[in-house]
């Protein structure tokens, strides 16, 4: 039988997957080695709706690589999570990184909050925003690098769209077009039973909103929940390394695809 | 079929396979890709639209003709007696019927609705196949679509583990 899909054009396929909620691309993945690699080729990337990919996460400081960077990337498609392929995102490093130290602070849509500490004997702090989907980054102007402690720093990171051309496909996202979150389920259920107090030893730290799974850090067995809520089942997928850390230690990844236009350096 | 009126302009389409349509300059306007041509007058005489038979030409062209805007004198009364809500359903119906054809047929029409970028057209016949996808199986949407499975065993295996949320 003639193979009627061959005959379209990659960029008729690229704009036909776009158009098919996340949870069918993900089986289209499944057709046949073309589709998955057309699904996975950066030009069509860019059509095609992005979910929640993994998670950027501290590690404890003596086990980092290069030295200085304690984050690690666990991507949710290696259940359980263990180590993790060099083809991963990475966070993008400046180019004169060699003997500084990076700390996460947030992450928002793909861009990652980052502190840079420099310098010896006295510390110094700079803040810079990255994607590690394009390599891309840039610094923020901050007043604080000679105090340190006690100054104003920044800790929350927020995308503004400025042009359709930074998030060309975002009427894609909502797959179903509607935007009102309605309660499916109370915490109750998903959560160990023992006291706790949510946001200290239970935090949750993302959702995949197409696969409906939320991620919980449990700090009290110090294990990582991806509670599924369409099961009611909650698996520990990750074990939980404690670090000075541990409480901001998850960052959602979704792959920001768009170049963004940086702000010319001041 | 829209009637032919007089004082319109009339442009040639020529298909590869010898077939010649005269079509108003207005319907012809629909595909982008035409209307860029005229535009830049590189239409005199006969326009040769490669790679779309006669057969999907003269759709193409049915398209276009129902989906012409009716404006100008007699698009004008047209729009007096009948209101846009219903027309717009009308439109619809006669969409759904005209979308039904088969599987190469379509197939075919979403290639010359992309090179002659109707978008219309495009959303239209490319809906059936997102459609398919969506509803159904993984099974099914390689039947349905006549996809060959090339995956080894064992590839096939790592792809569905990654994936396995969506099958659940």
């Amino acid at each position: 039988m003639e193979e009627q899909m061959s005959r379209l054009t990659h960029d008729l396929m690229a704009e036909i997957l776009s158009r098919v909620p996340y949870k069918s691309l993900c089986i289209c993945k499944c057709v046949c080695p073309a589709w998955r690699d057309l699904i996975a080729d950066p030009e069509s990337r860019k059509k095609i709706v992005q979910s929640l990919a993994g998670f950027f996460y501290h590690i404890p400081a003596d086990s980092a690589e290069p030295r200085g960077l304690a984050v690690n990337y666990a991507d949710l498609s290696a259940f359980p999570w263990s180590s993790v392929p060099r083809t991963y995102p990475r966070l993008p490093l400046p180019p004169d990184s060699a003997d500084c130290s990076f700390t996460l602070k947030d992450s928002c849509d793909g861009l990652f909050l980052t502190r840079i500490g420099t310098g010896t004997p006295e510390l110094q702090f700079r803040y810079m925003v990255s994607n590690p989907a394009t390599g891309q980054l840039f610094y923020i102007n901050s007043d604080d690098s000679e105090e340190g402690y006690g100054s104003t720093s920044f800790s929350t990171i927020s995308v503004y769209v400025l042009s359709s051309g930074i998030y060309n496909w975002d009427a894609s996202y909502l797959d179903d077009g509607c935007a009102h979150w309605i309660l499916l389920h109370k915490l109750s259920d998903v959560i160990p039973k023992e006291n706790f107090c949510l946001g200290w030893d239970l935090k949750v730290i993302g959702v995949h909103p197409h696969a409906n799974i939320i991620f919980m850090a449990d700090f009290n067995n110090n294990e990582l929940l991806a509670y599924d809520l369409d099961h009611r089942e909650s698996t520990a997928v990750h074990h939980i390394e404690r670090t000075y850390l541990a409480h901001e230690q998850y960052f959602p990844y979704v792959p920001l695809l768009s170049s963004l236009r940086l702000p010319t350096p001041s | 079929m829209a009637t032919r009126e007089a004082g319109k302009k009339m442009i040639m389409l020529k298909s590869p396979d010898g077939m010649e349509f005269e079509v108003e300059e207005a319907v012809a306007m629909e595909s982008q890709t035409i209307r860029k041509m005229i535009e830049d007058d590189c239409a005199d005489t006969a326009i040769l639209i490669p790679n779309i038979n006669s057969k999907i030409l003269s759709r193409v062209i049915e398209y276009c003709n129902k989906h012409v805007p009716t404006t100008g004198a007699t698009g004008a009364a047209a729009s007096d007696t009948v209101a846009p809500a219903a027309l717009a359903e009308d439109l619809k119906i006669w969409d759904a019927e005209f979308i039904k054809v088969n599987r190469a047929t379509r197939f075919n029409l979403i290639q010359a609705a992309s090179y002659l970028n109707i978008k219309g057209l495009l959303d239209l016949t490319s809906q059936t196949t997102i459609d398919t996808i969506s509803d159904n199986s993984l099974e099914e949407i390689r039947s349905f679509l006549s996809t060959k499975n090339d995956y080894l065993p064992e590839e096939e295996q790592t792809i569905r583990r990654e994936n396995q949320w969506a099958f659940q």
